[in-house]
């Protein structure tokens, strides 16, 4: 895929970065309420829901928020021209802002430890298209 | 707060924000002014890069059944101030009512709608059966030629016809897929 891209001189534009909110450790809550509520089972969302554990951790070290890290990672992926979100809110349009000026004051240890977390979720090397 | 941040989408030499506002299942469900805040925010904080998706009305009160939500985008678009050469706009080719409409058929319900006279980037979801991708090739860049759009891209494809896209775009002088 990646050399389908690069041959193309394609950008991505990455759209579901949070997994349909399984990144953002809300539901880690069984109270949570959302359009993943009772798929904590799915398998689509198994990577998502034990990488959203160690992107909790980290974002609790760094003293930011588990859901602008994961969109802090997709911007990390030189590839990557823009990440698509949806908004139903002015306030969540600020906060991905917020997230996206995250990925550019990044130290090398945390952009590693993100890596590295994206890598064992199996979307260490490349970003679903569309 | 940092400024946001412009990349290139791809080769295409379109400048657009790293963030792209998205419409999936999105402003039909919420108040008019809700979306018009939504919108406003973005151009404020430096959006740049919005994107359309056409889906059938799910509320079931629309006046249409499939395209309202590109009716309501380009209402929200114009209330919210942005101006169309301020904006890198995209939309989708389904291919949603293959083959009774052909891409220009489709591309022109959705700027009818929208109320645009082009769109920045169009993503071709993947091919129908008996659709080629050097047909997709041709007629996206009829479109091109026309006018009625800048650059187009890819969605949900797979590596090989990617790949396909790339080398037919060059044989036809269409330009290549920049987005996906």
């Amino acid at each position: 895929m990646i050399e389908a891209l690069d041959l193309a001189g394609i950008g991505v534009v990455a759209s579901f970065t949070l997994d349909g909110g399984a990144l953002t450790g809300k539901y880690d809550d069984p109270g949570a309420q959302g359009r993943l509520r009772g798929s904590r089972e799915d398998e689509r969302h198994a990577a998502a829901f034990r990488a959203s554990h160690e992107l909790a951790a980290l974002a609790h070290r760094i003293g930011a928020h588990a859901a602008p890290l994961a969109i802090a990672f997709a911007l990390l992926n030189p590839r990557v021209a823009s990440v698509l979100f949806g908004a139903t809110s002015h306030e969540q349009v600020s906060a991905n802002v917020e997230a996206a000026g995250l990925a550019s004051s990044l130290d090398a240890e945390t952009i590693a430890e993100l890596k590295r977390i994206g890598a064992a979720a199996g979307n260490g090397t490349s970003n679903q298209p569309g | 707060m940092t400024p946001l941040k412009r990349r290139r989408l791809g080769a295409s030499g379109i400048e657009v924000s790293e963030l792209s506002l998205g419409s999936w299942r999105t402003y039909e469900r919420i108040p008019r002014e809700m979306g018009v805040s939504v919108m406003r925010r973005a151009r404020e904080l430096g959006i740049n890069f919005l994107d359309d998706a056409r889906y059938n009305d799910e509320t079931g009160t629309a006046p249409i059944k499939t395209g309202y939500s590109e009716v309501v985008f380009g209402d929200l678009f114009r209330a919210s101030g942005w101006k169309r050469q301020e904006v890198v706009l995209a939309n989708k080719l389904w291919w949603e009512f293959w083959p009774r409409e052909d891409a220009a058929a489709e591309l022109d319900g959705s700027l009818q709608r929208m109320k645009m006279e082009y769109f920045d980037l169009a993503y071709s979801e993947k091919p129908p059966d008996g659709l080629s991708v050097e047909e997709i090739v041709h007629q996206v860049g009829g479109l091109i030629s026309a006018g009625k759009l800048r650059a187009w891209g890819v969605l949900n494809w797979p590596a090989a016809e990617i790949a396909e896209a790339s080398k037919v775009s060059a044989e036809l002088g269409v330009p290549t897929p920049y987005a996906a």
